[in-house]
C-alpha cells in the first residue's frame, strides 16, 4: 500500500522536470564601476544607490 | 495521521508539523436499530500537540514526528513527553555535540526502548509506526542532514536526501503529493489497476516516469530559507484547509509548529504555539 512511507522531492526531481531550463543565480550590478558611486565622489547622486533586486535567477 | 516536512535548503534546515493528533474510539453500534453496523468508529481530534521536538543539550538538531501519536495504552505518552529523559540520557553519556546521524540512532535506539517498555508490540502494520524527521548540522558541515527513523519498523536512522537539497515529508501526505509531484501516492498502482497489467507486467519505474513529467518544478537547491519556511507553511496549512471539505480522517490541524536550523544559529523555532489562557479572548465589553 502506498502512502505510507516518507516521500521526498530532491533536487534531481527538479533536474528531471525542467529538462529544457538551465538555471544560472546572479546579481544584477551597475554599468559604472564600483569606485565611481562612493559617496565622497563628486559625481555622487542618490540615484546611484537604488537598491538593486538581489539573487534572482533566469 | 498528521503532516510532517523536513526542509533541506542550501541556507539550513526547516522543520515543520501540525498540531492535530486524532483518536480513534470504538463504541458498540445500537442493536435496537436494524441496519446500523455493530461496532462504530468515533474518531475525536486535538489540536494542541507538540510535534516539533527540540533537544536542549543538542541545539544543532531537532526533529518532527508523525504517525503513532503516543506510546502504551493505560498511561499514553507523546514523544514529545519523552524529551526530558531522552535529553537527560544524552547528557549523561555524551555531553559534546553529536552528529546529526548519531543523534539520529541514539533518538532511535531511546524510543525503540520506549515502545518495548509501554507494552507496545514489536512489529505494526505499515502506517502506525511512530515515525521522526531528524535534521540538524554536523560540526563544520557545510549543509544539513536529514534522517528518518520508524519505531518499532526501522528504527535505524536512514538519510534522506543525501547530497542534494528537496524536502521529505510524510504522514498524511497525498495532498502535498498532488502538489509537489503532482499526483496522488495510489495512483500508479491504480493505472495498472484500471489498465488490467498482471503484477509480473507491471513496471517498477512508472512512479518516477510520473514524477518526472508532472513535478512541480521548484528549483530546490536555490531555494533561500525564507523560501523554504514559507513553502513548509503552505504545505501543511494547504493540507488543513482542504481536509476542512473532506468526507475522510481530518487529521491534519491546529497550528503549524516551524523552525530552522542553520551552521550558525542552530535550532531557531519560527513559529510555535504557546499555552496561552483567556486574555485573548477579552474586548473592552468583557469576556466574549
Amino acid at each position: 500500500m502506498k502512502g505510507f512511507e516518507t516521500n521526498t522531492a530532491t533536487t534531481q526531481d527538479w533536474l528531471r522536470a525542467s529538462e529544457n531550463m538551465t538555471l544560472s543565480a546572479y546579481e544584477p550590478i551597475s554599468a559604472l564601476p564600483v569606485s565611481s558611486v562612493r559617496p565622497e565622489d563628486p559625481t555622487f547622486t542618490k540615484s546611484d544607490f537604488e537598491p538593486v533586486p538581489s539573487t534572482t535567477t533566469r | 495521521m498528521s503532516l510532517g516536512i523536513a526542509f533541506k535548503g542550501p541556507e539550513g534546515i526547516v522543520l515543520a508539523a501540525d498540531s492535530r493528533v486524532t483518536l480513534m474510539a470504538i463504541t458498540q453500534g445500537n442493536p435496537a436499530v436494524p441496519g446500523l453496523p455493530q461496532q462504530v468508529v468515533l474518531p475525536a481530534t486535538f489540536d494542541n500537540a507538540t510535534k516539533l521536538l527540540q533537544i536542549t543539550s543538542q541545539p544543532y538538531v531537532g526533529a518532527v514526528t508523525y504517525g503513532a501519536g503516543a506510546m502504551g495504552q493505560r498511561e499514553p505518552r507523546t514523544a514529545s513527553s519523552f524529551l526530558p529523559e531522552f535529553d537527560r540520557e544524552l547528557t549523561k553519556d555524551q555531553p559534546a555535540r553529536l552528529t546529526v546521524e548519531d543523534f539520529a540512532k541514539r533518538l532511535g535506539d531511546f524510543f525503540m526502548r520506549q515502545w518495548t517498555a509501554s507494552g507496545m508490540p514489536d512489529k505494526v502494520p505499515p502506517g502506525n509506526d511512530m515515525v521522526f524527521l531528524v535534521g540538524g548540522y554536523d560540526p563544520d558541515a557545510a549543509y544539513g542532514r536529514i534522517f528518518e527513523i520508524f519505531v518499532p519498523n526501522k528504527p535505524v536512522p536512514n538519510e534522506m536526501i543525501a547530497g542534494q537539497f528537496g524536502a521529505a515529508w510524510g504522514g498524511q501526505r497525498e495532498i502535498t503529493d498532488r502538489i509537489i509531484q503532482g499526483f496522488d501516492p495510489q495512483l500508479p498502482a491504480m493505472v495498472q489497476d484500471i489498465l488490467k497489467i498482471p503484477p509480473e507486467q507491471r513496471d517498477p519505474t512508472l512512479e518516477n516516469q510520473l514524477k518526472a513529467k508532472l513535478s512541480v518544478p521548484i528549483p530546490w537547491q536555490f531555494l533561500p530559507l525564507q523560501d523554504c519556511v514559507d513553502l513548509s507553511i503552505f504545505l501543511v496549512k494547504t493540507t488543513v484547509t482542504l481536509q476542512k471539505w473532506l468526507v475522510a480522517i481530518r487529521g491534519v490541524g491546529g497550528m503549524v509548529d516551524v523552525a530552522t536550523i542553520t551552521r550558525t544559529e542552530g535550532f531557531k523555532p519560527v513559529q510555535q504555539k504557546q499555552i496561552s489562557g483567556e486574555r485573548a479572548s477579552y474586548l473592552p465589553g468583557g469576556l466574549t
